[in-house]
């Protein structure tokens, strides 16, 4: 970790404390939460932010800061593992392809190409209509249809570093395949991906919080950034309280993730590590 | 009578082009045609021609990385393309690369150890090792305090012999070495040829030397081969080629460069 | 012919913020170039020259430190330093007037254009509105520039030229401009020696024609005794000696100057010379004095603690040493 590099790098550093903190609301949820998310009381609705509820109270009178904090929980889980699943597909897929070379290449990126000539929304709303709109159902096939850029841009990548000559000095050591890929052509391709994974989250995270809204994802009272965002739809100034801080924190929480992967292309790009004196 | 290491035999490669934004069909490159030549044990054959010419192609084909077109390459008798398996990867050892001081001759992501201990995969034994290590580090002239280093803190000399202390790792027969004096200063290609004639007589192996510099390899060549647009011109010994060149093309890379034209001209 | 002198370059000094200190790259840099002169800037890699070619253009790294003057004198460009010029009266600095050659031709190159058509940019649009006439020019250009087919190069696509051909691509649009003034920064040290031989004759007639002026930065000191009039040799981001290339040869004064000479005169002959013991050293590691002194066969104790001033050497010349040879 080069942090001279790190310094001269504002959006790593905000995009990497935003998401910390994002990180943090989840993992300690419980200890954060002032009340109980789930607890209605219909004595209370639609209350604007108080001395009690610092962010008001929902329709059924639950606590929305609570309920929003809550909310990164489930908004989080359904985009990181999404997102995992389709990096570590499209990595694996993109490895293959673009190691092997020949036949295997091509029909591997045929498939990607034809996967995405697919309108994915649609698909997935399809889906989701009539499936049953289980967290693992939706991670699946927000999967299914986002592996393919990352295998793209993986291929890409070892396509260039196979051709690198301490690939063929590896190859003229005698070294086996696994080993080459693992240790010479992985770590090289992976900068590209982890940055396309950090906007993967961030685009994963925009999708959950659209299908919630629509009623097509996370189902209340589970809590969700989405859901909040559909009750607050339906009385957009007398409880803006509802809309206007679930819009917030999918904004500001996007926004990290964007800046995040944004300073880690920065960071990773040796061309502008800093210029070494030229002799 | 020496004993021949390697043959090639009427070697012909070609190449389809890269695309690049025009729409013009390109035909077949034909960038090596017919290429023969040998390599003795224990000599140091330099194959030298402009850029294009050929030689690298020639290079990667030895070392088993372009498929020629036609024609066959002997190593010890046998026809390398019969090899497979454990065959193949015994060859590949035998006959390694040193290529140029560039960029991409060592892993970015690897310290320098690391990637010498992988040149010793075979041998298991973790000291025995790091004891060759030390000593192929030795021979070359490195530190080795250099163990832990990654290739962008390298100096470009530094970078070239550990390429070298890389390619020796697997005591091959034949080194393969790339343009190593390409783009470098004076003193530093002298510093080279010493480093090379020392590692010669140390580890007693061949070297087929590429290079466009026929001034430079004289220090080091035993025989010299011409090549110009992917045909052999001309093959000698280094004294009859700088004393009795026959081919016109020779006698033009013999020509010092440019203090045979005045300013007036 | 009055030579006037065309750029005038005093008390140049670039440093570099780097992680511990801010170390100079270039110091105490003055030299002068006549119009119609040929300039050869000889050092080893780690020596600066390229960063002070860079400087010549105002090209330097934006975090640099720069200080003192870089003056020119040619129709077109303010006469004034031109550290204290403002983006517009730069770009006239790196138009037409001084033409630039880059080491990887291929990097000067567009490579989404055809030869023929960045070579037609260049020219001043008035020009380039006579098609007929502008692609005449511009083949010209390119067989002046000594390509054999110019106008197969002409619709090539730089990717489709060897590394020789760029190189003259390169050079008919640095020439393009019509510059007084060209500025080739180790055009040859990737091709090889017919090739160098064929462009360098080239520039020689080319200069002389267009009574051109040439600055060379080149670690061939061959190629820079052949082809300029005027010598700085430098080391360590100092001019070490600095005189008329012919003066200079005959009684090379500074030790790194006669180490560099009789090694490029060894390796002509049959006996592998001597290099120079030593490595060259790392901005982070200058040697204190004179930088070349743990290297120099004739140090005396003094080169460790004072570093030399700059000083008239007897060729007519400067040289920077305290016991210059001659």
């Amino acid at each position: 970790m080069n942090f001279l590099q790190a310094r001269r790098n504002p959006s790593l550093r905000i995009g990497a404390a935003i998401v910390a903190l994002v990180l943090l609301c989840a993992v300690f949820a419980p200890l954060l939460t002032p009340r109980d998310p789930y607890l209605q009381n219909l004595d209370n609705i639609l209350q604007p932010p108080n001395a009690a509820h610092l962010l008001g109270t929902d329709l059924y009178g639950r606590d929305v800061l609570s309920r929003l904090i809550y909310g990164t929980r489930s908004s989080l889980a359904v985009a990181m593992l999404a997102s995992t699943i389709a990096v570590l597909s499209g990595l694996l897929i993109g490895l293959i392809a673009g190691f092997s070379g020949g036949i295997v290449d091509r029909i591997l990126m045929r498939i990607v190409d034809v996967l995405l000539g697919f309108p994915r929304l649609f698909i997935l709303l399809l889906a989701l209509g009539f499936g049953y709109p289980s967290i693992w159902f939706i991670v699946i096939v927000l999967a299914l249809f986002s592996w393919m850029e990352i295998a793209r841009i993986v291929r890409g990548q070892v396509r260039v570093v196979r051709e690198m000559l301490y690939v063929k000095a590896a190859q003229a050591l005698g070294l086996s395949n696994a080993k080459i890929v693992r240790k010479y052509i992985l770590p090289n391709v992976i900068g590209p991906v982890i940055v396309a994974a950090a906007m993967l989250i961030a685009s994963m995270l925009i999708v959950e919080s659209s299908l919630s809204f629509l009623g097509l994802g996370i189902q209340p009272p589970e809590a969700s950034w989405g859901t909040i965002l559909n009750q607050g739809r339906q009385y957009p100034v007398a409880a803006w309280w509802l809309s206007t801080f679930a819009g917030i924190m999918i904004v500001v929480t996007v926004l990290g993730f964007h800046l995040l992967g944004d300073g880690l292309r920065n960071y990773l790009d040796p061309k502008t590590r800093g210029q070494q004196a030229e002799k | 009578m020496k004993a021949k290491l390697v043959e090639i035999r009427d070697l012909t490669i070609r190449y389809r082009p890269k695309d690049g934004p025009g729409f013009r069909k390109r035909s077949v490159f034909e960038a090596v045609r017919a290429v023969s030549f040998e390599i003795f044990k224990g000599e140091t054959l330099a194959l030298v021609g402009e850029s294009g010419s050929g030689k690298t192609s020639v290079a990667m084909a030895l070392l088993g990385f372009t498929e020629p077109a036609q024609g066959s390459i002997f190593y010890d008798a046998m026809d390398i393309r019969s090899l497979a398996g454990s065959q193949m990867q015994k060859y590949r050892r035998s006959v390694q690369p040193v290529f140029q001081d560039s960029a991409n001759t060592l892993n970015p992501r690897m310290t320098v150890g690391a990637m010498m201990e992988d040149s010793l995969w075979p041998l298991h034994d973790r000291v025995s090792r790091r004891k060759r290590i030390a000593e192929l580090f030795d021979a070359v002239g490195l530190d080795d305090r250099i163990y832990r280093r990654y290739s962008h803190q390298l100096s470009g000399g530094q970078k070239q012999r550990v390429a070298l202390a890389r390619a020796l790792a697997p005591r091959p027969e034949l080194l393969v070495l790339d343009e190593p004096f390409s783009a470098q200063d004076a003193s530093i290609q002298i510093n080279l040829i010493q480093l090379l004639r020392n590692i010669k007589t140390t580890f007693g192996c061949s070297y087929l030397l590429i290079s466009h510099d026929l001034h430079l390899v004289k220090f080091l060549a035993d025989r010299i081969a011409i090549m110009k647009s992917g045909e052999i011109v001309e093959t000698g010994n280094c004294i009859d080629i700088f004393l009795r060149p026959v081919h016109p093309y020779t006698q033009l890379l013999l020509k010092r460069k440019a203090t045979e034209f005045p300013e007036s001209t | 012919m009055n030579k006037t002198s065309l750029l005038e370059v005093s008390d140049f000094e670039l440093r570099l913020p780097q992680r511990w200190a801010t170390p100079a790259i270039l110091k105490d840099i003055h030299f002068e170039v006549k119009s119609g002169e040929s300039l050869a800037i000889v050092g080893e890699s780690g020596s600066g020259k390229s960063m002070l070619c860079r400087s010549l253009l105002g090209l330097w790294p934006e975090d640099a430190q720069v200080e003192g003057r870089i003056v020119y004198q040619m129709p077109g460009i303010k006469v004034d330093n031109i550290l204290n010029f403002t983006e517009k009266e730069m770009e006239k600095v790196r138009g037409r007037q001084i033409g630039f050659l880059f080491q990887e031709s291929m990097a000067s190159l567009n490579p989404v254009l055809r030869c023929g058509t960045q070579i037609l940019d260049i020219f001043p649009p008035h020009v380039r509105r006579q098609r007929k006439e502008a692609r005449t020019r511009a083949l010209q250009l390119l067989h002046l520039s000594g390509l054999e087919d110019p106008s197969k190069v002409y619709r090539s696509y730089p990717h489709e030229l060897s590394g020789g051909m760029a190189q003259r691509v390169a050079l008919a649009l640095a020439l393009a401009g019509s510059p007084s003034l060209l500025i080739a920064d180790e055009p040859f040290s990737a091709l090889d020696i017919i090739t160098t031989n064929q462009i360098i004759r080239t520039l020689v007639k080319l200069t002389k024609e267009r009574q051109m002026t040439v600055v060379l930065v080149l670690h061939n000191l061959q190629l820079a005794a052949a082809n300029s009039d005027w010598m700085i040799v430098m080391y360590a981001g100092r001019i070490m000696e600095q005189g008329k290339t012919a003066d200079l040869f005959d009684k090379p004064s500074h030790p790194y100057s006669q180490a560099l000479l009789s090694i490029a005169d060894g390796l002509e002959g049959d006996k592998l010379p001597d290099g120079i013991p030593g490595e060259i050293p790392s901005i982070e590691a200058l040697p204190s004095g004179c930088p070349f002194h743990p290297r120099c066969r004739y140090a005396q104790p003094k080169c460790a603690e004072l570093e030399p001033a700059d000083q008239a050497a007897v060729h007519g010349g400067r040289i920077r040493c305290h016991y210059p040879l001659w």
